[in-house]
């Protein structure tokens, strides 16, 4: 479903993310780490067509983000790291424009509209405006936005900021449900017990490289850390770091 | 080095969906709905929510507005009455005054849509969230250049509507002319957007050029610099010793590039001039081509801009911040050393100001190029007629150029200083934070802004005074009466800029054509004439040396004018730091 072929981005003389290859099919989650700066949020931008890529590509369920753009949008929810809300409309109105846009029909999306409210308990603020929310509220607003046209692929950064630990448990139970339907799920995070707990494969980029991806135990194994996601991903990424100084 | 990547190799074969044109255009007109209900409840909510929390705020916008437009209505109704009253000449004037009125029209909604469109199109956090969604990016594109237009004009509109108002009741205008005025305005307007968007798409482009970003800041400065040497290559005009109606001649001929065919304002006030005079025919020849030139710009945008935007944006977002080298260092503590006498806390949120300001050249150059232009039109005077230097003209064109500096300030101060906390945004709690008391932090914005108006204003009255060789006494009288003017109208846009803070919007462009922000436009207008016409009233007669300059009018108007700046300036500064104190954030 989530397809990148040597997919590259350079920003002046500094190569973000270089030559990446992924391939996520129907009904995975997968994880995507690494440490701060090193090109996650570039990924996901290039995923959702928001930067275009200086090489390489990207496919959303077949379709080039880049020359079908619309098409692939259709399938995708997503969550950024920083949403974007309109702080004039209420939950409802925000909710209604999604499904509008996302071409739903008026019925399925008030259906679709009531089953989120109550999934992630925003029925008591649906008609109020969202600036009046507070952000664990915008947070699952943002989540039932994405998951209103029910998206055969979600593109998720960071997931879990702001989220009570309920709301935190549902969302979690929500994408592996999903996953279990079929969808795709690409999942940026730092949270690792998350990605632990939830993930099919887990792949790190490092310095805008993809410098290990796999099952847990995989990279257990390449890492000989027989320890949790945290110590895995530790070790990798010192000893990529040693490279570079070697280098 | 690790390396378990499972790459799986990409078939390239990719999907391509086969839609008819007749279904795009549906889906596209669907689309423009949605995204104009989102605007529609947008509103809706918007003003429910001023009506429930502010319902005198928005009654007393509201009247103020009315009486403004009265008050335009009244000085160009009385003004045309006047000029008509000079049979031949006054026609004439009256239809100088027009073209004037769409060639600055059009130059003015150039600037404003080039700041709007690069604001909306590359800036705003709303496009890269309308991006993400399935929506085709020319709808995205049309639909933000709708909305610029809309936020480029409107203010401009309700200003001139008056004018023309007073135009048509004077001239006993037919329908038909009263009805062509909304297509000759859109299509100026239109044009305007245009040109405007072009030239914000292509700043992504010149900024990703190490050489032409240089090349611009030399450019720029070199002007700047070199501005002293060409008013001394400008040839003064030979002494004029003509009757005053030769002396209109030249007046008119030095407006004469409004006449221009080529350009738009030309097209808009020709084509309603005619259908004022009931020459349909010629009008609709002016429409005409306003239509086909803003149809053939509007091709020239879809086939660049439009088919390039997300490439455009996507440029603009891949910039990368320069490494800060050496000299930026040295810069820095050279400005850290400007303000050394300043206690800590201050010169940091001072320093913090104007690093933000500096490090956004889009905001900034709309302040050079304004100014530039006003230096340009006042080195100019020295190629006026020589009756200029009769004493009448010296004094109305000081008093001409104190105005026009005046409002390009207050336009300014609208689009800076206004928004200024507002956009201190969802980090104005570091500000709360800082151990430095709230009334504190709303004066050091506004000595801050203060200063920078002071700057800039004052030398261009002493070179508008300088040219037209006036008395010590009347450059005193100008500089003073700008200083005044500049606290008036910084204190009235930071003192309103608290009060109808907008943390939420990120947009400057939309903060400053809010209620607040056209509040304050307003006020500034109206302070302006105010000031403008006391003062022209004390120094006509004085500098005449008439008899007149011995009554008391002259007293009565100074502290006519001083009471006004006092009120103008104390009112705002108190209630903006009560507004700031009350605050919430």
């Amino acid at each position: 479903m989530i397809k990148t072929d040597k997919l590259t981005k350079v920003f002046g003389d500094k190569t973000a993310v270089r030559d990446l290859n992924l391939d996520i099919p129907r009904g995975e989650l997968f994880a995507f780490i690494g440490p701060n700066g090193a090109g996650k949020s570039t990924t996901i931008k290039m995923l959702v067509g928001l930067l275009l890529p200086t090489r390489g590509r990207a496919l959303i369920g077949g379709y080039n983000i880049q020359e079908n753009s619309v098409e692939a949008k259709k399938l995708i929810g997503y969550i950024p790291d920083f949403p974007y809300l309109y702080e004039k409309l209420t939950g409802r109105e925000f909710l209604r424009f999604v499904g509008r846009v996302y071409g739903m029909d008026d019925r399925s999306i008030v259906e679709s509209i009531e089953e989120y409210l109550d999934l992630l308990g925003l029925r008591d603020q649906a008609d109020e405006l969202i600036r009046s929310y507070s952000h664990g509220y915008r947070q699952r607003l943002v989540f039932a936005a994405a998951f209103l046209h029910d998206p055969r692929v979600l593109i998720i950064d960071e997931p879990m900021v702001g989220l009570d630990p309920r709301t935190a448990r549902l969302i979690k139970d929500n994408l592996i449900e999903r996953c279990r339907r079929g969808a795709a799920v690409f999942m940026s995070t730092h949270t690792l017990a998350v990605a632990e707990e939830i993930a099919d494969r887990v792949g790190i980029i490092h310095e805008g490289e993809l410098i290990a991806c796999g099952s847990l135990g995989e990279l257990r194994k390449q890492s000989g850390v027989d320890g949790r996601l945290e110590e895995v991903f530790l070790k990798l990424t010192k000893e990529e770091d040693k490279e570079s100084e070697l280098k | 080095m690790t390396k378990v990547t499972k790459v799986t190799k990409v078939t390239k074969v990719t999907k391509v969906t086969k839609v008819s044109k007749i279904q795009i255009r549906i889906w596209d007109f669907i689309f423009m709905r949605y995204l104009f209900l989102l605007r529609r409840d947008q509103l809706r909510n918007g003003l429910r929510e001023l009506l429930k929390k502010g319902r005198m705020r928005f009654f007393i916008g509201v009247f103020v507005l009315l009486v403004v437009g009265a008050g335009i209505f009244a000085g160009f109704y009385r003004s045309f009455l006047f000029l008509q009253t000079f049979l031949g000449v006054g026609e004439i004037l009256i239809d100088r005054l027009i073209y004037l009125l769409t060639f600055a029209l059009f130059i003015m909604l150039t600037f404003s849509n080039t700041a709007i469109s690069f604001q909306l199109h590359l800036k705003g956090d709303e496009t890269a969230y309308l991006l993400t969604l399935p929506l085709p990016h020319s709808i995205v594109f049309r639909f933000l250049l709708l909305e610029g237009i809309f936020l480029s004009t409107w203010a401009t509109v309700f200003l001139i509507f008056p004018v023309i108002l007073a135009y048509g009741l004077t001239h006993q205008l037919s329908l038909y002319a009263y009805l062509s005025l909304p297509f000759f305005a859109a299509g100026l307007a239109i044009l305007a957007a245009l040109i405007g968007i072009l030239i914000a798409a292509l700043i992504p482009r010149l900024l990703m050029l190490k050489k032409t970003k240089i090349a611009i800041i030399i450019v720029i400065i070199s002007i700047a610099l070199s501005a002293p040497l060409w008013h001394k290559l400008i040839p003064a005009v030979a002494p004029d010793t003509g009757r005053d109606v030769l002396l209109l001649n030249k007046l008119l001929d030095h407006s004469r590039i409004t006449l221009s065919p080529l350009l738009p304002g030309f097209w808009a006030a020709e084509g309603f001039i005619q259908a004022a005079k009931g020459r349909v025919v010629r009008s609709l020849g002016f429409l005409a081509v306003l239509t086909v030139n803003a149809l053939l710009a509007w091709q020239v945008v879809e086939l660049t801009v439009e088919r390039t935007y997300i490439k455009t944006w996507s440029i603009y977002h891949s910039r990368r911040a320069p490494k800060k080298k050496k000299l930026h260092r040295k810069g820095k503590e050279a400005l850290s050393a400007v303000f050394s006498f300043l206690p800590s806390p201050t010169r940091a949120l001072l320093v913090k100001d104007l690093k933000t300001f500096l490090r956004e050249p889009a905001q900034w150059l709309q302040a050079v190029i304004l100014f530039g232009l006003l230096t340009i039109y006042i080195l100019n005077i020295k190629n006026m007629p020589r009756n200029v230097y009769q004493p009448f003209w010296k004094n109305l064109i000081t008093f001409f150029n104190m105005g026009a500096t005046s409002l390009i300030l207050a336009t300014l101060t609208t689009r800076f200083v206004y928004p200024s906390f507002s956009l201190e945004g969802r980090t104005f709690w570091v500000l709360g934070l800082t151990p430095i008391r709230r009334s504190a932090i709303f004066r050091i914005k506004f000595w801050s802004s203060f200063i920078a108006a002071v700057v800039v204003t004052v030398p261009l009255m002493l070179l508008s005074n300088h040219i037209l060789e006036v008395s010590g006494l009347m450059t005193l009288i100008t500089c003073g009466a700008i200083v005044l003017m500049a606290g008036v109208l910084v204190s009235l846009a930071t003192g309103l800029g608290t009060i109808f803070p907008q943390f939420t919007e990120d947009n400057p462009a939309r903060i400053a054509s809010g209620f607040g922000g056209t509040l304050n436009l307003i006020l500034s207008l109206i302070y302006i004439s105010l000031m403008v016409g006391a003062l022209a009233l004390a120094c006509h007669p004085g500098e005449m040396g008439t008899a007149a300059g011995h009554s008391l009018t002259p007293v009565l108007a100074v502290v006519f004018v001083l009471l006004l700046s006092i009120l103008g300036s104390y009112l705002p500064f108190k209630l903006g730091i009560r507004a700031l104190e009350k605050c919430e954030f």
